[in-house]
Parts: C-alpha cells; structure tokens; sequence
C-alpha cells in the first residue's frame, strides 16, 4: 500500500540544517492498522504531512501501490486515495456540515447519507447537518466532524494525526470505538494513526515508534507493545475509565 | 449617462412585508454610467420588513459603472427591519451610504456580501442611531477583496438609551487587494451595550490543504471558500 524509503525532511533555520525526519523507512501493508507513536517533537506529524503531500522530502522516495508519488501535491495524493485527518481541525466560516461531507464523499449526499456518516462519530445528525463549520463547534465536535469527513471520502489510506488530541475523555471512548469498527471493517484499505493513546495502540496490528526523526523501534504490536507500557509513548487517557470498561 | 432615482417607502403600523430591490447596470459603451438610488423607508409601530437590494453590473466596454446606493431608515417603536445588500462583482465603484434611526424596542439586522475584483472600489457607510430603550442594531458585512480592488466599510453606531448594538465586518483580502475597517462606537449612555468586530486576513493555508486533502484543486478549494463565506 504505502511504503517510505529513507525519507529525510531538513529545514533551514538562522543559516543553521535541522534535520527533522532522519532516514524514515517503513511499509503500510494491505488491510493494516498500523500506529506510528513516540514523544512529542520526534516527527511524527511531520511523517502524516509527507505522507499526504502538504509537505515534500528533501531527501528518500514515496511509494503509493507500487508508484512513486514523491513528486505529487495534495490534491493528486488525495485522488489516488491517500486521506489525511487533521490534528487541529480547521475551521470554515459559511461552509456547514453536509457540504464539507459532500466535498469529501466527490459527489452530492442525500440527507440520510450525510446523517449516517455522522451518526458512526457519535454526532446526532440532525443537529450538527446543517450547522456551520465554525467556532460555534467544539474542539470534539470537530474533530468528529474531521473524522466522519474521513468515512465519507472512502480512502484506500486513512492518515489520523492524533485524533484523540482536544477531544474529552467521554467522547475519548467513543472515538475508540469509532476506531475499533473500523478496523473491524478495513476490507480493501489501510489505517494508518499517529497516536501515543494506549487504547489505539491495542488495536494496532503493527506499532512504529519514532522518536528524534529516526525509527527506534517497528514491529508486530505483541512485540512492540511490551516495551512501551509504562513509557510516554503508550499514556493512558485515564486509568479508571480504563478500569471501568 | 448619469441618473438619480427616488423611492420613499411607507410601512404602516403592524405590517409585514418582503421589499426586493434589483439593480443591473448594462454597459456596453465607452462612457460611464452612473446610477444612484435614494431609497427611504418609514416603518411605523411594529411594522416588520425585510429589505433585499442586489446589485450586479455587466458589460464588456470601458466605460465605468457606478452605483451610489443611499438608504435612510426611520424606525418607529417596536419596527424591525431586516436588509440583505449583496453586491458581487460587476461594479466598478460604489459609495453605500446607510443610516438608520431606531425608537424604542426597533431592532434593525444588516447582512452585507460584497466582493470586489478588478480595480473596483467598494465604500460602505453605515450610520445608526439607537435612540430608543431596548433598541437594537446588529450590522454584518462580509466582503472578498480581489485583485487591486479597494474596500472600506465604516460604520458608526451611537448608543443614545440603554440599548444592544453589534458590528462586524470580516474580510478576506487577495492579490493585491486593500480593505479598511473603520468601526465606531460611540455611547451617549451608561446602559448602551455597544460591540464591534473587525477582521481582515487571507484565506488561511490549513482551510485550503484541508480541501485539498478532499481532492480538490487549490483553485477549487478557494471558490469553495468563497462561495460558502459569501453564502
């Protein structure tokens, strides 16, 4: 499905070369729920933008299904079924609900099926269709909205950056959930989360972890798993809802 | 050519009523044209009216056209007047002069869309007096600035009562664009609650990758954002 080779991403500061991804090598297979986590400022956002295309290498190669996409902006990436969620979702003055669902799915949405999209992210439809995408929504609500924007456009690669970030612990188990689903669901596509939410890290099939622009550690989550219980790359939300469920 | 028209309007007590006011200028000449409209409205106890006014001018030749559109509201006790003035293109300069006087209880609700491309030149003058208790003006103008063209939106509300009133004006400014923003509170009250929100930037990077990232070309994903700011 995806595969980076030894991606490199330098910037330049005050005449200075900060390397921010360090040789990145790592495949996405075919119906794999893989979660990239490590400590923050280790390039993990940084991987989800070269990913889909916001930002470019400056060194390495992308491949999507076999071809090299290093070359290609967003708006190509994103015709070739690479999906990308936000970490902070943006906001939309005079643009409601459906018609960014619409946007998404590439053609014109009946009621019903935009409501059906926002229903699997909690969202009671009816309420939330027909309402702006502004600052009269929530941080979650967004981000649920960001998410559903996501289902609605079908990707082959899904890309979530940290979608458990600004949401609240409540709406934090049903997104779980929403995540849980799909990856039940995952028959043709790939899923691909950056996340250091243990709960997320549970239902990965492969876990990477990165940190300081390099890969420390990639592998089958029974394997991975293990040696970051305990560690700020595996945080639990909350132990007692944890407990609880 | 160069024309001036009148229209006084008459509300009276308790009624309800939709005025529609359309303005296309056609201009295929070399020389200017000039069109200005002095509409004046009268709203007596509790008459509610809705006021939409749509501007649009065409023609391929040189010459310009102009629009000087003067609206003068007088609001007696408990009226609402609500305007819809849209104004997308086409013309090459206005000078919009609103004023509104408001008794008490009288709310007044402005929608303002404007965009501007070309070298045109947008100017919109709101005046609004909240003389009465309990009055209440809330004027919204929400404008695209393209290409060299300029905008100013000046509004001014006085607050002579104990009374609610709101200004905004949000623009996104383009190409080399120029937007000035020049609200104005002034309150004659203790009592008078008065608030203004002025905002100009461009279109921001997350909004077009996000529409991007949905498969849009950035061209698209800019009409979609302006068409939806605009709606």
């Amino acid at each position: 499905m995806l595969t980076l080779n030894h991606i490199r991403y330098e910037v330049e500061e005050n005449d200075q070369c900060i390397d921010i991804i360090r040789d990145v090598g790592f495949t996405v297979g075919d119906r794999k729920f893989v979660v990239i986590t490590g400590p923050n400022g280790g390039g993990k956002s940084t991987l989800a933008r070269l990913i889909s295309g916001v930002i470019r290498p400056t060194g390495g190669q992308i491949l999507f299904d076999g071809a090299d996409i290093t070359s290609l902006g967003i708006t190509e990436r994103a015709r070739l079924g690479i999906g990308y969620g936000l970490q902070q979702p943006v906001r939309f003055k005079g643009i409601d609900v459906k018609d960014l669902l619409r946007i998404a799915a590439g053609r014109s949405l009946s009621t019903d099926e935009a409501c059906a999209y926002l229903s699997r992210v909690g969202l009671c439809a009816r309420d939330y269709v027909n309402r702006e995408v502004n600052a009269s929504l929530s941080g979650g609500e967004l981000k649920r909205i960001e998410i559903a924007t996501i289902l609605a456009r079908k990707p082959k690669l899904a890309v979530f950056d940290e979608p458990e970030a600004g949401i609240d612990l409540w709406s934090f188990q049903s997104l779980i959930r929403v995540f849980e689903q799909m990856r039940e669901e995952i028959s043709d596509g790939s899923i691909l989360v950056i996340s250091h939410q243990e709960r997320i890290l549970e239902i990965a099939d492969e876990i990477i972890v990165v940190a300081g622009g390099r890969i420390e550690r990639q592998g089958p989550r029974e394997e991975v798993l293990p040696h970051l219980i305990g560690t700020a790359s595996a945080v639990n939300s909350c132990s007692r809802l944890t407990e609880r469920s | 050519m160069k024309e001036t028209v009148y229209n006084d309007f008459y509300l009276g007590a308790g009624c309800d009523v939709v005025i529609v006011a359309g303005c296309g200028i056609s201009n295929c000449g070399g020389q200017d044209s000039q069109h200005d409209g002095i509409h004046r409205f009268f709203l007596e106890e509790g008459a509610k009216m809705r006021y939409v006014e749509k501007h649009y001018g065409e023609g391929d030749g040189r010459g310009k056209r102009i629009l000087n559109p003067v609206t003068e509201l007088h609001l007696q006790k408990g009226s609402y007047a609500e305007l819809e003035m849209v104004q997308i293109r086409g013309v090459d300069s206005t000078e919009r002069v609103t004023t509104a006087e408001l008794a008490e209880g009288a709310k007044l609700v402005v929608a303002e869309r404007l965009m501007t491309h070309g070298s045109q030149s947008a100017v919109s003058v709101y005046k609004v007096d909240l003389n009465g208790a309990d009055s209440s003006a809330d004027v919204v103008s929400r404008s695209v600035a393209r290409d060299e063209s300029y905008q100013k939106f000046d509004a001014l509300i006085t607050g002579n009562a104990p009374c609610h009133g709101h200004s905004e004006c949000d623009a996104i400014i383009m190409d080399r664009a120029r937007v000035l923003a020049v609200p104005q509170l002034d309150a004659a009250d203790v009592d008078a609650a008065l608030i203004h929100e002025a905002a100009i930037g461009k279109i921001a990077g997350e909004q077009l990758i996000k529409l991007m990232t949905l498969g849009l070309t950035e061209a698209e994903a800019e009409e979609q954002i302006i068409n939806g700011f605009l709606k």
